[in-house]
């Protein structure tokens, strides 16, 4: 059985109205891994950071979303309205993986962001 | 990319190149080398390098803080022959503005469109940064 809850004041407390017996063996394991929630963090800052920005800011019209870790990297970039051009590069994994794929192919895009921090929880 | 026989003559592939590089964003201080973004141009578009045995790392230095007017930025080096062998061409080639400056290359991306960023991230794996830049530290 799997129970939700939160930490307050450094003592773990179960959602809703859940008691168990008292002697109960219990395993906690995170929801959320810290670095899930900083990498989250970095994103929502880049997308503010980008979302500030004025129209043809750069008078190049394109826009991209990089990160690295170490020597892992990934690049997200707006290369028209219409497509993302990205590269996925880990040497350590001979990963050079590049491509072009539609904007609204939200899963694909996912799936590369997924395969970056993959990277940083397995290291 | 202007037709071959437009274009200056071939760099030695012996030389090494010196690129400034004067945009922020293309550092990460706490990683070497610089970002690939730096060299990830659309293919028919050259960038600027210096050579450095005409004008050494000094004067390198001394043309993009005195004459480009970008005091804070860095300097990195790379090896003409093996940029060429991953699809980047230098040409000597004057730099319309500052044509007083004989050392000054183009360097072309001969490679497609559909491999800009792994040549480009090829290139800036093989760069050595040679004069740090100082964004953010005062002057």
């Amino acid at each position: 059985m799997v129970y939700r809850g939160h930490v307050a004041n450094g003592i773990i407390q179960l959602d809703g109205s859940v008691v168990l017996p008292e002697g109960t063996v219990v395993r906690v394991e995170l929801a959320t891994e810290p670095r899930d929630e900083e990498f989250r963090a970095s994103i929502e800052d880049e997308l503010d950071r980008l979302a500030s920005l004025p129209s043809n800011w750069d008078h190049e019209g394109a826009l991209q979303l990089e990160w690295n870790f170490g020597r892992r990297s990934l690049e997200l970039e707006i290369e028209t309205p219409a497509t993302i051009h990205y590269l996925r590069w880990d040497p350590n994994e001979e990963v050079e993986d590049e491509d072009v794929f539609e904007i609204e192919d939200i899963p694909r895009a996912v799936h590369l962001i997924q395969w970056f921090v993959k990277g940083l929880v397995d290291a | 990319m202007p037709d071959v026989e437009m274009q200056g003559s071939p760099v030695d592939p012996g030389e090494s190149l010196l690129r400034a590089l004067d945009v922020p964003d293309w550092w990460d201080l706490s990683v070497d080398p610089p970002r690939a973004r730096s060299f990830a141009f659309k293919v028919n578009s050259p960038f600027s390098v210096n050579v450095a045995s005409m004008i050494g790392l000094e004067g390198a230095v001394r043309h993009m803080t005195e004459v480009l007017h970008c005091p804070n930025g860095g300097i990195v080096s790379f090896s003409c022959g093996r940029a060429r062998a991953v699809g980047y061409d230098a040409r000597h080639e004057l730099d319309p503005q500052y044509p007083e400056n004989r050392a000054h290359a183009n360097v072309y991306c001969c490679g497609s469109s559909s491999r800009r960023k792994r040549d480009a991230k090829a290139l800036a794996e093989m760069c050595a940064t040679v004069h740090r830049p100082r964004f953010g530290v005062e002057s």
